[in-house]
């Protein structure tokens, strides 16, 4: 035979078992209470235990009354909200962390020790290299010429640059560096060269500059999707013995 | 007249919580009390009053030990709790004078 | 409210984890941690571009080959360029970029056009689609003529497929410019290298070439 409060309980479809568990305790707290009362009153156990719990009322009644505030639209919607919940921070700690952090550090790489990178061309040009800090903003990318290598003999320029995202997280383009012309005041293009890399950064090495003694600097050039800049790359030609 | 919007239950419990905060059957034992036994419901209807009050949100619970030394789930009115029974007490006061005022009407002899 | 710990109400917990949802939803749309969203997917390709921001102009629904899963193809264009963007969606990334045409569209031309080729190699076979779009920016220009073929030993250009595009019927507006998208005709078999190339022609009213030259495009492979 189901006792009083398993009757309350029975109305109780879409409550959860802790749901349930805190009525029950809820209930008995309060005919524990009662039943002292009438022990007090000087009941026999048996008697004040009965008569407490006739004081409840109809366990059906109450149940159908407590069902009203523990429907299934709520259970359903947290259950819901739930399984969304946990499938987002799933993928999320599964296919970002990696992700971001490699973005991440090819942009630091980029930003502030290029030449560190694994993309930066190792083949030097023979001469004197020059560090240089050039960066200008190109759309949402920062195009930063790092070096460029003077031979005097040869009168050869190589310029090394790269390309990071304004935001650290960011993407940078691959296609930056595909519209940058390099060119020597008297027009000479750059003949070769080569570079890599990845969603990071992207690095590009400008040779086979062919220049002039006394020329001043080069010349950077980029005309793409409304963005125009020019900058210009000192040459140092030193003191010619 | 306005149509009642909140149980007499329900105002009753949250004017109780207004002096302190309590436990159901301490509830049930003040009420009977104050009222001088006029209100004198089935103690188990009195939970589902808490728990839609509690899910409104005019009220909170918490556990806490009881001065009969045990651990009960006490009820606390909440800021919007005390703001609804402001409300609520003013329409039925509204209401029980217009009340009276019918009731107590005498029409004018001629 | 300090001291004993505070019970919550059924509603109260689903509202609070409803909040958390929408916070992280909030999250992940401003760090773009997972793709809600295609326009997530268009994004990396505006990045990778380095075009800026785009709104799409066509949607251009789902890339007609044999499985390239739940993707989608959009048309995007700013005042700078076009972007044929694709995307997919992956169940642990979101939408993604999957692929992407750009063409810049920031010179003072007559007409701006390109090619787009989208192959997918499967086990059961290869796909290929190829599309010619462009944005035309004379205002006196009627209608577009493609032709698909390749210079002969003589020099001489032997065409294989025409595709006429007129401003009436093929051509449509977007904020303020005109712009147009086809399928292309290239007529290539499986495994066959594309040799065709696509030269185009613009007219205006009266059939005066304003605008002639051959197109320059791009394609993706997808994997």
């Amino acid at each position: 035979m189901a006792d009083f409060y398993d009757q309350v309980l029975a109305q109780l479809r879409y409550a959860t078992a802790e749901e349930k568990a805190a009525i029950r305790a809820e209930l008995e707290d309060h005919v524990e209470d009662h039943t002292e009362t009438f022990l007090d009153m000087g009941c026999t156990e048996e008697e004040a235990g009965r008569r407490a719990l006739e004081a409840m009322g109809d366990p059906g009644e109450i149940g159908k009354a407590l069902s009203r505030q523990y429907t299934a639209f709520w259970l359903v919607m947290r259950r819901i909200v739930t399984l969304l919940l946990a499938f987002l921070c799933v993928s999320i700690l599964l296919s970002t962390p990696f992700h971001r952090l490699y973005l991440l550090s090819g942009n630091l790489t980029a930003r502030l020790a290029p030449e560190r990178s694994g993309f930066a061309s190792k083949r030097e040009l023979e001469g004197t290299a020059q560090a240089l800090d050039i960066r200008a903003e190109v759309g949402s990318d920062v195009v930063y010429i790092y070096k460029v290598v003077l031979d005097t003999d040869a009168c050869e320029a190589a310029v090394y640059l790269c390309n990071y995202d304004k935001n650290p997280f960011g993407i940078a383009s691959s296609l930056l560096l595909n519209d940058i012309e390099i060119v020597s005041p008297s027009g000479e293009e750059s003949r070769s060269g080569g570079g890599g890399g990845n969603a990071g950064a992207y690095y590009w090495c400008a040779r086979g500059i062919s220049v002039e003694p006394g020329d001043s600097c080069l010349y950077l050039k980029y005309d793409s999707y409304g963005e125009r800049i020019s900058l210009e790359i000192p040459l140092e030609w030193g003191d010619e013995a | 007249m306005k149509k009642k919007t909140i149980d007499h239950t329900e105002l009753l419990v949250l004017s109780l919580l207004a002096g302190e905060d309590m436990y159901g059957y301490q509830i049930i034992t003040e009420l009977a009390r104050r009222s001088d036994h006029t209100f004198d419901m089935k103690e188990g209807t009195l939970y589902p009053v808490l728990h839609a009050l509690w899910k409104e949100g005019t009220v909170e619970c918490y556990e806490a030990e009881a001065p009969t030394g045990r651990k009960r789930k006490y009820y606390h009115l909440t800021r919007r709790g005390r703001e609804a029974l402001k409300t609520e007490t003013e329409e039925w006061q509204r209401y029980a004078h217009g009340m009276n005022a019918v009731l107590s009407f005498v029409p004018a002899m001629g | 409210m300090t001291g004993p710990k505070k019970q919550r109400s059924p509603k109260a917990r689903t509202l609070r984890r409803a909040a958390a949802l929408l916070l992280l939803l909030a999250v992940c749309w401003a760090t773009g941690l997972y793709g809600l969203l295609p326009r997530q997917g268009i994004y990396y390709s505006e990045e990778t571009a380095n075009m800026g921001r785009t709104s799409v102009i066509l949607d251009m629904g789902r890339i007609p080959l044999k499985k390239t899963g739940y993707s989608r193809a959009y048309l995007c264009a700013n005042d700078n360029g076009m972007l044929v963007a694709l995307t997919r969606f992956y169940l642990l990334y979101g939408w993604m970029d999957y692929g992407f045409n750009a063409l810049d569209c920031s010179r003072e031309e007559p007409l701006h056009v390109s090619t787009y080729s989208i192959s997918k190699r499967t086990e059961d076979g290869y796909g290929q689609i190829w599309y010619l779009y462009g944005r035309v920016d004379a205002a006196e220009g009627e209608s577009l003529r493609a032709s698909v073929g390749y210079e002969d030993s003589g020099g001489q250009w032997v065409s294989a497929e025409e595709l006429e595009l007129t401003r009436g019927e093929d051509w449509f507006e977007a904020g303020g410019r005109t712009y147009f998208i086809a399928p292309l005709p290239m007529g290539t078999k499986e495994d066959e290298s594309v040799s065709a190339q696509v030269r185009v022609e613009l007219l205006d009213g009266q059939g005066d070439s304003l605008w002639e030259g051959r197109v320059i495009g791009g394609g993706t492979g997808l994997g």
